[in-house]
């Protein structure tokens, strides 16, 4: 029934659902439920923009006011002293310039219900992720006089990060080249004579990610009400999203870029909408939520992440005049002349550099006669 | 009961707009077509669009939704 009155209601499916809800925790009447449903169809209405508003402009001041407002300060450490991500101002122009990796990549890694309540295997999961090198879990020693290199796991690190010696060896095999001996406990690498593929390897073998996922630099366990919650330094959802035991769907990352290429554009709008929201929001501004929409609406319309600048959406506008208007106006201009381009004078900007009334307002209606007035 | 997309009368961009092309003739010495006082053209202007009777309206390119050309957004 509920359904039936709402169907004959123009709003949209998110508006509708939530009016549901509300509706069907109330139980009343059909007379008393299209009333109510009346009144949210004026409120709605009245928050509606009218046509030929400036929706950008006043989008980009709502913005850029509160913008003014925001500390340079640039370091925040999330929680007791451990995580420090990148806020502020520097933040917001990071999520606006769509940049590939952000300064403080972090994830927020939700477990399975199995897993999430019990410490021990949150840590197991926890150590599956980290990146663990071959420094922390042995001793490497170069022996000049043989040219030889020893790798001396240690035992215990090697039961914490539940490595085998077999994969250990094959792992280093693999990923330098390298013919790998073992013997008594130890591997060891027989390096032809030549002194600086011995230093080459060593410095290589100190780096090298024999576990875990190498973006990911530390992880963090948190009890969070009644369920354990990985917090990590770095950020590789596609490989994370993997591994068995985390519950996908409430991992998140603050890279917009990986969203975009793991989950798709709408994700990536989304993504937007809420890293910017909170970067604004831990500041102490209150930004409506429509105008950052609007924001990563013209960020992703084209089915791709596009950055708000010179490289993005101000830099592929379709007309001359308006892309010499934003920066490079000399570069914009020869170019355009170069390839021979058209300016059609559509846009408000082309049309404010001709000095021609804008379509926007009231510069874009027409008026004409209307017949049979009455008195 | 007829719901429209764009459930406005007149936005408030159109009434400028009407209320100054009439203001712009009455000013010019156009008969005016109501009884008042007021000497000022805007204000004859206004007092007639609430009335009804100015003779003018709009020409909307679009009544409903529809989608937007790309140098419609840019």
């Amino acid at each position: 029934m509920i359904d039936k009155i709402l169907s004959k209601y123009p709003f949209p499916e998110s508006v509708k659902l939530e009016i549901k809800e509300e509706l069907e925790k109330l139980n009343l009447s059909a007379d008393k439920i299209k009333a109510l449903v009346d009144r949210c169809y004026k409120a709605y209405t009245q928050n509606l923009m009218e046509p030929e508003e400036a929706a950008g402009i006043v989008a980009a001041q709502s913005i850029g006011e509160p913008g003014t407002q925001m500390t340079m300060r640039t370091f925040h450490y999330a929680g007791v002293a451990e995580l420090n991500v990148t806020l502020g101002l520097p933040r917001l122009i990071e999520i606006l310039d769509a940049r590939k990796t952000p300064s403080t990549p972090m994830m927020t890694i939700k477990l399975l219900p199995e897993y999430a309540k019990d410490r021990e295997k949150a840590k197991e999961i926890a150590n599956k992720i980290e990146a663990t090198y071959l420094k922390d879990i042995a001793e490497i020693e170069a022996d000049i006089k043989n040219m030889k290199i020893i790798i001396k796991p240690d035992r215990k690190m090697m039961d914490v990060k539940e490595l085998k010696m077999d994969v250990l060896k094959k792992k280093i095999e693999k990923s330098l080249k390298v013919d790998v001996f073992e013997e008594d406990e130890k591997l060891i690498i027989q390096v032809e004579p030549s002194y600086k593929k011995l230093i080459d390897i060593f410095e290589k073998l100190k780096d090298l990610v024999v576990a875990g996922i190498k973006e990911i630099r530390r992880v963090i366990i948190r009890k969070e009400g009644d369920e354990y919650v990985l917090y990590t330094e770095g950020s590789n959802l596609k490989k994370v999203i993997k591994v068995p035991g985390v519950d996908f769907t409430r991992t998140l990352t603050n890279d917009v870029w990986e969203i975009y290429e793991v989950l798709g554009i709408e994700a990536a709008r989304n993504a937007i909408i809420k890293e910017a929201l909170e970067t604004l929001e831990e500041q102490g501004l209150e930004v409506d939520p429509r105008h950052i929409m609007l924001v990563a609406d013209v960020m992703t319309v084209d089915g791709e992440l596009r950055q708000i600048g010179r490289h993005g959406v101000a830099g592929e506008k379709q007309s001359i005049l308006a892309r010499a208007a934003f920066e490079m106006t000399v570069n914009n201009l020869l170019e355009a002349a170069i390839k021979g381009e058209i300016d059609y004078l559509r846009g408000i900007t082309e049309n404010i550099i001709v000095g021609q009334p804008i379509k926007l307002g009231t510069g874009d209606i027409e008026v004409t006669y209307k017949f049979g007035g009455k008195r | 009961m007829v719901l429209i997309v764009f459930p406005f009368k007149y936005t408030r961009f159109e009434r400028a707009r009407i209320v100054g092309a009439r203001a712009l003739q009455i000013a010019m010495g156009a008969p005016v077509l109501i009884e008042t006082n007021k000497t000022e053209p805007l204000e004859i202007a206004v007092e007639e669009f609430e009335r009804g009777v100015i003779p003018v309206t709009v020409k909307r390119r679009r009544e409903s939704f529809i989608w937007l050309e790309r140098y419609d957004l840019f």
